[in-house]
């Protein structure tokens, strides 16, 4: 098992590389130079140039990036061009805003999306279904920054029972983020978990438990359950790394000083140093979260346990 | 009848919700910024901690790291410069205790005695003289340092600048965030380690705490040299919040104090709280319609002076920015306050899209296609106004939306035809003429290409008096030249607007924004 968590763990190194690549190469071809958004009003070619050689802008792409990823290999994410601060103490002032968020939303996607998804499941005809399924609705068609308007609005504005914007108030202030941004992702874990659900309720050992006079919780939660959580687990990691992608507009209207809201303002001022920055960090999140899951399959599963072990599988 | 009930608490909630949104709007009331509100009474509380709320994020504690206005108005707390801007963004002293213009090219500058910054040393001259020469070697102080040629100390508080010509607007120049002074100590260390992060200034706070994206934290500087113009709060904490509903929704919640940046968008809804104030006052912020004078059949004054004719500046107004401004009839960018501007240059436009036909019919024009490049929302609407406007005379606009960034870009590989956007002027038009319309702007502000020899003499003409008569002289000549030439259609002046709660006191602001929030107090 610690093999297999550890090559999965240097698999996230070409990951990174090619990523990095990737981004470079496309802020590298995407219009606006950085020197002319740096200088703003006060552009003149020669100050453009100027600026060009401090940043090193005009060195060719190739020695550009690998400059950078020597950096990189280093631990430094460099510094931003727009404001010369270090990018990695950027990122460490940020990003535990960000986690704090992610996890929050995580726990209210699991916490409430699955028991609504088990329940509208098992009695897939009532009432509480079917409102369950318009709410799931709702919740995937809804965008991220309008429902945070909403529940600003009524939440904070008209109850005053939580901040409207920043990370000043403790626990309060990231319950509004986490349901804005984990409303969608609820929706989505409580369709998968009723749709798996009603799948395994439906086989054959489900029939024989009843048959065997099993108690029906323990049918439902000991029989049907275990079987019907892998594909919401999938579909919970996978979150993650949407989650990530929800926050930069959940953190611009809640004015959160996270990773998100960092990306979006370094991808206007094509900041490249802090674009990569942040798309590393999420990267890793992404990858680890993967991998989180990948145990998690092994902890439900048997069968997958024993591949990893190398006792009866293929990945031996 | 369990469930029956939970739909019914759930529609009532929903009706709520719905009935709670439409309940903020009503009928809008007009509150002007009045500077008599400027007064501190004896009761008032000078102790207060405030909040303000604003778009952007700070860039550098650096001074000569970035103009960008979110940085200015937070470094203008911490540090002090010769000058700072007077409501029209003119010069009013600051650190400069007094100065004199010993010729038409050398100008002396005297400090205070005796200022202490934030560590306890006290600043000199040399850290005076450091810093301005300094920010003569930025990109920031290239065009408006140009003129001068040296700074040099001449007794221990005063500094003698000397420059090549006339410079009337010196003074003005020195009001540039670059030229703040910074002890030579710090500076130097703080280049070396390549950390600003603990900005040490002379200004009226010191700084506490910065959490990159989100609060910069000042406290009074109880030892300020100018006692009777020190911080009327104790506590300033300016907030970043990017979204403008968001900044609304922070003064209504009571979680700030004032908004410096406030959107249009909320603007009936503010009206109808009564707890909360909004600030108004017209700025010098031009919104405009550039043409590239390059670009075919824009080459021609004929065609420009119809677009001119043809573009209904009121609608501009309305649908780009609530009505909350005031029309223009310029060519040159001069908003109303700006030193000789005159209302409209030779009573020469209005919306007249007859005689704009006749124009393009006197130029041969049988109209054309082309661009409309905006980058911001209010532009965005307003092109669709002038979109229509221009169909009227047969030129066929497309409105393409970029992103800011790239506007650059766009202008210095002329692929920018036509764009709406705006101008802050200083209130000394030698400061923008320069660069918006010379040589010297190509490819940076001077986004029309449009450049005149017979201008570029009027222009060093208008700097080379100290006499505001003869320059008021010159520059209507300019904005009558200009008028003719018609590089670009000025639309309005838009308003400078803030909001606070009704509380809230000691609000300033300038012509481009709320400035001093040293000032705020209850």
């Amino acid at each position: 098992m610690i093999r297999y968590v550890v090559k999965r763990l240097i698999i996230i190194i070409p990951v990174i590389i090619a990523l990095t690549f990737v981004v470079y190469s496309i802020l590298y071809m995407a219009p606006g130079d950085p020197a002319q958004i740096i200088l703003g009003n006060d552009y003149t070619e020669e100050a453009a140039a100027q600026v060009r050689e401090d940043l090193g802008l005009d060195q060719p792409f190739i020695v550009q990036y690998f400059h950078y990823l020597g950096d990189l290999v280093r631990g430094d994410f460099g510094e931003s061009y727009v404001s010369g601060e270090s990018v990695g103490a950027q990122l460490f002032s940020r990003f535990p805003n960000t986690f704090k968020i992610v996890i929050c939303a995580m726990i209210f996607c699991v916490a409430v999306g699955m028991p609504i998804g088990i329940w509208s499941a098992v009695r897939p005809n009532s009432i509480f279904s079917k409102v369950t399924m318009v709410i799931g609705l709702m919740g995937v068609s809804m965008p991220v920054f309008w429902l945070g308007l909403l529940l600003i609005l009524f939440f904070a504005v008209h109850l005053g029972w939580f901040p409207a914007s920043g990370m000043d108030d403790g626990w309060k202030s990231l319950v509004l983020p986490s349901l804005t941004v984990g409303a969608n992702y609820m929706a989505n874990t409580m369709r998968t978990t009723r749709s798996s659900m009603m799948e395994a309720i439906r086989q054959d050992y489900i029939t024989t438990a009843r048959a065997k006079g099993v108690r029906e919780h323990d049918v439902i939660y000991d029989h049907a359950l275990g079987n019907a959580l892998m594909p919401t687990i999938t579909v919970v990691g996978l979150n993650v790394g949407a989650l990530l992608g929800g926050l930069v507009y959940c953190e611009t209207v809640f004015s959160i000083p996270g990773t998100g809201r960092f990306l979006v303002e370094s991808i206007n001022k094509r900041d490249v140093p802090c674009v990569l920055g942040c798309l590393v960090i999420m990267a890793i999140c992404v990858a680890v979260s993967n991998l989180i899951v990948d145990l998690i399959y092994a902890y439900i599963d048997p069968r997958i346990k024993a591949q990893y072990s190398g006792k009866g599988g293929r990945s031996k | 009848m369990k469930s029956k009930r939970l739909v019914f608490a759930k529609m009532l909630a929903a009706a709520f919700l719905a009935m709670s949104l439409i309940g903020c709007s009503s009928e809008p009331k007009q509150v002007n910024y009045d500077p008599a509100d400027l007064q501190p009474a004896e009761e008032d509380n000078f102790d207060a901690d405030i909040t303000v709320v604003q778009a952007l994020d700070m860039i550098s504690f650096d001074p000569t790291a970035s103009s960008d206005m979110s940085n200015v108005y937070t470094l203008a707390n911490v540090y002090s410069r010769l000058f700072r801007y007077s409501e029209n963004l003119g010069a009013e002293k600051e650190l400069c205790k007094d100065y004199e213009r010993v010729s038409d090219t050398e100008w002396h500058f005297t400090i205070w005695d005796n200022v202490k910054c934030h560590d306890g040393s006290i600043l000199t001259i040399d850290d005076v003289l450091y810093c301005l020469n300094r920010a003569k070697d930025s990109p920031i102080m290239a065009a408006l340092f140009q003129p001068v040629l040296e700074i040099k100390k001449v007794d221990d508080l005063t500094i003698a600048i000397t420059t090549d010509g006339p410079y009337p607007s010196l003074p003005t120049a020195l009001t540039n965030v670059a030229t703040s002074i910074v002890p030579q100590s710090y500076c130097e260390y703080a280049i070396e380690n390549d950390d600003w992060t603990h900005p040490i200034g002379s200004g009226r706070y010191s700084f506490v705490e910065r959490v990159i994206g989100d609060t910069i934290k000042f406290t009074r500087f109880e030892d300020y040299f100018d006692q009777e113009d020190r911080a009327l709060n104790k506590n300033l904490t300016i907030k970043v919040i990017p979204e403008g509903t968001s900044r609304t929704i922070a003064i209504e919640t009571g979680e700030a104090d004032f908004n410096a940046e406030f959107a249009t968008a909320d603007y009936e809804r503010v009206m109808a709280n009564p707890t909360l104030k909004l600030w108004q006052k017209n700025s010098q912020t031009v919104w405009h319609l550039g043409m590239d004078v390059t670009a075919e059949w824009l080459d021609n004054p004929l065609v420009r002076q119809a677009v001119n004719f043809a573009i209904d500046r009121a609608a501009c107004l309305e649908v780009g920015y609530e009505g909350l401004g005031t029309e223009v009839w310029n060519c040159a960018t001069f908003a109303p306050t700006v030193l000789g501007a005159v209302e409209n240059p030779l009573n020469m436009y209005s919306y007249d899209p007859e005689r704009a036909k006749e124009l393009m019919a006197e130029a041969g024009c049988p109209g054309f296609e082309t661009t409309i490049i905006v980058f911001r929302d209010e532009a965005e609407r307003m092109a669709t106004v002038v979109q229509a406007n221009l169909a009227e005379i047969g030129i066929q606009a497309k409105i393409t939306r970029i992103e800011n960034a790239v506007f650059t870009s766009y202008i210095l590989q002329h692929q920018a035809p036509m764009f709406i956007t705006s101008w802050g002027c200083y209130e000394d038009p030698d400061l923008f003429l320069g660069r918006r319309f010379t040589e010297t702007g190509f490819g940076g502000v001077n986004r029309s290409w449009y450049s005149n020899p017979i201008l570029d003499e009027m222009i060093v003409e208008g700097r080379s008096s100290f006499d505001n008569n003869e320059r008021t002289a010159v520059y209507k000549e300019i904005q009558e030249f200009m008028a003719t030439e018609a590089p670009e259609v000025d639309l309005f002046v838009s308003q400078t607007l803030a909001l606070s709660n009704a509380r809230l006191k000691g609000v300033v602001l300038n012509a481009e924004r709320a400035d001093k929030y040293y000032k705020l107090h209850y």
